[in-house]
């Protein structure tokens, strides 16, 4: 069984507070993605429930949103960090939930071989989504340089005191 | 929101490292070109209007009259006709600062020791620059040339800060 968790690739730029707010972001939007909107990495819905699952879980065949027990989703996290890269995934210890990822991301569930269609994986993030995650971290140089510029204006502007004339 | 957070965290290591430069061993930096920039401007011949500079007033008739006379005890920084604030060259070279409360302040120290004429007033240097002041204001700084001083402490500071990340 394979240890659940996706690499993504973000700017070198980021330092490493900001690696840690944009993996945090990331796992909130899976997490959004995956139960509001039922739809998978790709933005595409997820295959529909089968009637049974559906009836025994109490909602339509298309309220998919892969929580049933919710100890799945509520272990997604952060799981490491380190310039241009942030990995997503859970804890490598807890083979049963790996499992239970691997079966929904594979659409094996409980099969040895994939059951044709039923692949729901959610475990990452759409290009569009993870631009705009990063682009309300990004710090510029830019920005740091004016902040900088402004605060030692300032500084000199009322630390230097002229006395006696 | 994020990005707001990003950016009070580094306005918060800004503040800081400003802080320690206006500590008593770095503010010298910042105290002695303060007093360059006052000096240097003043021996060319200008001095403040609001946060202009302008050329400082010309020198009377008389007092022309008087600096020729005198013209051996003269600062070699100065001519009798020439406007800047400069006969024996004591005042200038007075100016000075210290370190104190995270501020820097300037200051004009310690009794002349003599006078153009080449004999001793005892006069304190603050009140010969205050009187001058009066006149043909000089001491202070234009946003310009604060602008400048500050130039050097958003480098130092940029350098802190690299040191802390």
């Amino acid at each position: 069984m394979a240890w659940q968790r996706v690499k993504i690739e973000i700017s070198k730029e980021h330092k490493p507070s900001a690696r840690i707010a944009i993996g945090s972001e990331i796992v909130q939007r899976i997490l959004e993605r995956t139960l509001i909107d039922g739809k998978d990495k790709d933005g595409k819905r997820f295959s529909k429930y089968e009637k049974d699952y559906a009836k025994r879980k109490g909602v339509g065949v298309s309220d998919v949103d892969l929580n049933l027990t919710s100890e799945m989703l509520d272990n997604l996290k952060l799981l490491s960090h380190r310039s241009g890269q942030v990995i997503i995934g859970f804890d490598k210890g807890d083979t049963e939930l790996n499992g239970k990822v691997e079966g929904n991301r594979k659409g094996t569930y409980g099969q040895r071989k994939p059951i044709p269609g039923k692949a729901r994986d959610f475990l990452g993030i759409q290009n569009k989504d993870l631009k705009k995650i990063e682009k309300e971290f990004k710090v510029t140089d830019k920005k740091e340089k004016d902040l900088i510029k402004k605060a030692a204006e300032k500084a000199i502007r009322e630390g230097i005191v002229f006395s006696g004339s | 929101m994020a990005a707001k957070k990003d950016i009070a965290r580094i306005q918060k290591k800004i503040d800081r490292a400003i802080k320690k430069e206006f500590q008593a061993k770095q503010a010298k930096t910042y105290g002695q070109l303060a007093v360059k920039t006052i000096v240097d401007r003043t021996r060319k011949g200008k001095g403040l209007n609001g946060d202009k500079l302008q050329k400082l007033d010309r020198l009377s008739d008389s007092y022309i009259e008087t600096r020729k006379r005198y013209r051996k005890n003269l600062s070699k920084t100065t001519s009798p006709r020439k406007s800047n604030l400069t006969a024996t060259g004591q005042m200038l070279r007075s100016l000075t600062f210290r370190s104190k409360n995270r501020k820097i302040e300037l200051f004009f120290k310690g009794r002349r020791k003599r006078e153009l004429t080449g004999k001793g007033s005892g006069r304190r240097n603050v009140d010969v620059a205050s009187f001058a002041n009066l006149f043909r204001p000089f001491f202070g700084l234009t946003k310009r040339e604060s602008n400048s001083i500050a130039k050097v402490l958003a480098k130092n500071v940029s350098t802190a800060i690299r040191r802390i990340k």
